[in-house]
């Protein structure tokens, strides 16, 4: 946090930038890897067709389709990445909601070892 | 990371989901050797800290960092599900810009109204902060103080400030945000069946035959019930949903019975069904003559405008606007006749066969129906009514407290139920549905604190709307705002809100987590501490109470709203806030101060350190010296228990998934007022609304009346203000989400294409939306997810560089006081003209 008057504009408050640079640089940069899973609920009889578009967005696998529900894993390098694609896929035709079920982040440098 | 190793983790995400789905496991699912612990994470559960479904989520902590959420599957609520806003739960705790460390404007290194932030110590920033307020409440005395609070708030935030509000300064001037959200439903089940909150739960989604949703898109806002609602209408055909809007929205996707209404015109829809039930001889004259009785409304009730606005004075009739007297059914029956499917179908500009679709859904005794609803209800100039008359439809018909009959209020924060009403957190309540104006209430309140008679104000203090005024007219000058951003929230901020947090007179405080436009128009800034950096306890929509543990640290300074308010009152002793006279027939309080009295008072300090499960951190206790929230939880629940507001016992709360109050012998308690179902009913009542001394429901007579505002040949468009899925409510936390704002940069003004049209506007053409009180500059959306009717638009209210309510009417229910952000009128005009 700064310590000298007049450093924090409106702008700074309102585009989240608050913190200094130096401050900014105390932060690790760390970087993490994503492994999400989600369950689609669509209108069953395009359930086939939703799918095939799902199966069609980048890191998006779908991994199994029954009646109006869709299970999908996505992979990303950010929580933002697949919020996004999952808000995405929810405001889609045919699909009433896409919630997301399990989450694994990884710190993309930890080679650990295979469980 | 190794192929291999995400491959496996890849199988085990699809192998939960599809249990979850309840569909067969894909065949590349294989668990984790040695279970999800192997990956050495720390498993905790939790409730979801934004709305008020209050999914249950798992949360996963390695080194002091939160590092994976999933949904949690023994979660009743959401089973496993966790949507978009609930996935960004551990984003919003790691922000680049977490506030942490107190802000204090200064100037020449002091406090100046007109300095700069400066970063200060803990100690200036309170000391600073009580300064100010020993200088108001030496001039003006307890009415000069105020605080606005929050459905976000933790219980034991919310009772902590009740308390220091109420028995500490002798102020009532204590409202929440949820002024803004729920005040009219918490209204009328308190006229209607004498106490508050729904009588059903969700588990009634399973149980219907029919849904209708009264101005509640849950497509966007409520994704996990909607999944419930969902997969009950898609697994079981004879299932039909009705979805009322002034747009179509995502909901109606799922729409049997699709239904766009002129604003304000729902309340003639209501009476239209009741007559319906009435002439075609549906009513349950049983349950009817039994369990209820009628009532007539006072009507012309004005629009809770300042008392001299004009159109304030030309409408308001009726002394006592929440007035009622009692008639008959006959006199209820004649009172409904007028509104016949012809005159009902002009007024609302709705189909007959839709109207008559709807209505039989409420009329056919085959039929079970739950009726759900949010802001289009409450944010209503008659929300109170409208809330009854959605209650008169299933008191008509019997259609209540047993599973799959129920009208159910839902709710937008994830404690608008359980701290905001609950613990009494309204200018005019107290805890377990007490008020101030009733003295044997305060003298129970005064009795359970432990505080002397006469302590507790009994005049109500200023609600959320009347705060902003007053804060202008420089009557409160001394105000406190927790977990909200209510200067983007509030309607006509810029006349209104804003020129009272500037006032020169005034002192401004505001405890967040991160900056917002608020925080930037106040003269202090508090870094809060959010979510599972604490011990907290949330109440969702169906009376569920869920309890977590300190599962991380918070970043830097910064302390959570609960030590913040505790850490104030030590800076006040009974003798600067308690009058001469009290103190002198009581005269052991002297020289204590407000902490000693309200929190290390002997009782609320019982529960040892020793007591904590010594697997999690707990900073506020450690601090104080006893497990502080034990001790407010248990004084808490005494207000309630034996009173059909019972809740378990504290260490429970850490056990189970939540409980929906009455919890009575350690069981929850699902649906309300039926015997067999709930404890509190007496052997052969059947049924028994015992929050009314009668143990009668009231059935209410009052008649559509028009909104404050509407369009004229000038400003020829209603606005409709909400918001959308991808950004929570101000959208502090989700504009900082990349992904998400470029998914939703910024706020538009979704229009009919032909109105758009007919001011020679093409989509993306940029617009200003002009009402009487003023105007944003905005973009035209006529494609996208909400349609709109000619003559209506659409502006969420997410965007802090378009603030959509400095053109809102600051317009209220006279009875709950609370804002009708849905229905004002505007003018759109071309930049470029």
């Amino acid at each position: 946090m700064r310590t000298r008057d007049h450093d924090i504009d409106r702008r700074a408050f309102l585009t989240g930038n608050v913190l200094s640079e130096a401050d900014k640089a105390r932060r690790p940069a760390e970087r993490f890897f994503h492994i999400s899973s989600a369950v689609v609920t669509v209108r069953p009889e395009k359930a086939a067709e939703v799918a095939r578009r799902l199966a069609a967005l980048p890191q998006t696998e779908v991994h199994g389709i029954e009646g109006s529900k869709i299970v999908i894993v996505m992979e990303a390098d950010s929580t933002g990445e697949i919020g996004g694609r999952l808000t995405t896929i929810a405001l889609m035709d045919d699909v009433f909601s896409a919630n997301l079920v399990f989450e694994q982040i990884e710190p993309l440098d930890d080679h650990g070892a295979d469980p | 990371m190794t192929l291999s190793r995400r491959e496996i983790l890849k199988a085990q995400a699809a192998g939960v989901a599809a249990l979850v789905a309840n569909i067969a496991p894909p065949a590349s699912a294989q668990p984790v050797s040695g279970g999800v612990e192997a990956l050495q994470i720390t498993w905790s559960k939790a409730p979801c800290r934004f709305c008020g479904t209050g999914c249950g989520v798992m949360v996963g902590v390695k080194s002091g960092k939160v590092v994976a959420t999933h949904g949690d599957m023994k979660a009743d609520v959401n089973r496993g599900l966790n949507c978009v806003k609930g996935y960004f739960l551990s984003k919003i705790m790691y922000g680049a810009d977490r506030l942490t460390q107190p802000l204090l404007r200064k100037k020449d290194g002091v406090y100046a109204k007109d300095g700069e932030f400066t970063p200060v110590s803990w100690d200036e920033a309170l000391d600073t902060m009580a300064a100010q307020a020993k200088r108001v409440l030496k001039d003006k005395g307890p009415t000069a103080l105020g605080m606005f609070g929050s459905g976000q708030w933790t219980i034991f935030e919310g009772y902590a400030a009740t308390k220091l509000m109420r028995a500490g300064f002798r102020s009532n001037n204590l409202d929440p945000n949820a002024r803004h959200c729920m005040a009219s439903a918490a209204y009328a089940f308190m006229r209607t069946f004498g106490m508050d909150e729904p009588m059903g739960c969700y588990d009634d989604f399973e149980a219907t035959d029919a849904f209708v949703l009264w101005g509640s898109n849950m497509a966007e806002m409520h994704p996990i019930l909607w999944t419930r609602v969902a997969d009950r209408r898609l697994g079981h055909p004879h299932v039909k949903v009705a979805v009322l809007s002034t747009f179509t929205n995502r909901s109606a996707d799922l729409a049997d019975i699709p239904i766009v209404f002129k604003p304000g015109t729902d309340l003639a829809i209501m009476n239209y069904i009741a007559n319906h039930i009435i002439t075609t001889g549906r009513v349950n004259k049983d349950f009817v003559d039994k369990h209820t009785t009628f009532q007539l409304g006072a009507t012309d009730i004005g629009y809770g405008l300042r008392p001299d606005d004009p159109r304030e004075v030309a409408t308001r009739k009726a002394e006592d606007p929440a007035a009622t007297t009692p008639i008959d059914f006959e006199a209820y029956a004649a009172f409904v006749r007028d509104y016949t499917l012809d005159k009902v179908s002009e007024l609302t500009g709705v189909e007959p066969g839709f109207l008559e679709q709807l209505a039989e859904l409420y009329a056919d005794p085959q039929r079970k129906v739950v009726s759900l609803w949010t802001m289009g209800f409450n944010q209503h100039v008659r929300g109170v009514w409208a809330n009854q008359l959605v209650y008169n439809l299933h008191l008509l018909t019997g259609k209540i407290s047993e599973p799959g009959n129920s009208p159910f209020s839902l709710t937008g924060q994830p404690s608008a139920c359980g701290t905001a009403r609950e613990v009494g957190t309204f200018a005019h309540r107290l805890p377990a549905d007490m008020t101030v104006v009733n003295p044997e209430h305060r003298k129970h309140a005064e009795e359970i604190w432990r505080v002397p008679a006469g302590i507790i104000p009994e005049k109500p203090g200023y609600h959320a709307v009347e705060q902003d005024r007053m804060l202008k007219d420089g009557k409160l000058n001394f105000y406190w705002i927790q977990v909200n951003n209510n200067l983007q929230a509030a309607p006509n901020s810029a006349n209104e809100t804003y020129p009272g947090y500037r006032n020169p007179e005034n002192f401004i405080v505001v405890s967040d987590a991160y900056p917002t436009v608020t925080a930037l128009a106040a003269d202090l800034i508090l870094p809060a501490a959010m979510w599972v950096e604490k011990e907290g306890a949330y109440g969702n929509a169906e009376r569920r109470t869920h309890v977590w543990h300190q599962l991380v640290k918070a970043p830097g300074e910064a302390r959570s709203d609960l030590w913040q308010l505790m850490e104030f009152s030590k800076r006040f002793t009974t003798d600067e806030v308690w009058p001469t006279e009290i103190l002198d027939a009581n005269p052991n309080y002297r020289g204590l101060t407000l902490f000693d009295v309200l929190y290390k008072n002997g009782h609320v300090d019982r529960f040892p350190l020793s007591e904590i499960n010594p697997a999690y951190d707990n900073a506020e206790s450690v601090d104080f010296g006893f497990y502080v929230h034990k001790g407010l939880f248990e004084e808490y629940a005494s207000f309630g228990r034996g009173h059909g507001h019972d809740l378990g016992p504290y260490d429970l709360y850490h056990e189970v998934r939540g409980l929906r109050w009455p919890v009575v012998d350690g069981k929850e308690t699902l649906w309300r007022y039926r015997e067999g179902l709930d404890p509190y009913v007496k052997p052969g009542k059947g049924v028994e609304f015992y929050g009314n001394k009668d143990g009668k429901a009231r059935i209410l007579a009052v008649p559509y009346e028009p909104p404050a505002e509407s369009p004229d040949a000038e400003f020829d468009v209603w606005l409709v203000t909400g918001r959308v899925l991808e950004h929570w409510h101000s959208g502090s936390m989700t504009m900082r989400v990349p992904e998400l704002y470029k998914a939703f940069p910024g706020a538009r003004c979704f229009m009919n294409p032909e109105d758009a049209r007919k001011r020679g506007l093409n989509q993306g053409a940029e617009i200003r939306v002009i009402s009487r009180r003023g105007e944003i500059r905005t973009r035209v959306e006529t494609r996208g997810r909400n349609r709109m009717p000619p003559g209506v638009v659409f502006v969420p209210w997410f965007d802090a560089s378009q603030l959509i309510n400095k053109a809102t009417l600051d317009a209220t229910d006279p009875i709950s006081k609370q804002t009708d952000f849905k229905k004002c009128a505007v003018k759109i005009v071309s930049v470029s003209a």
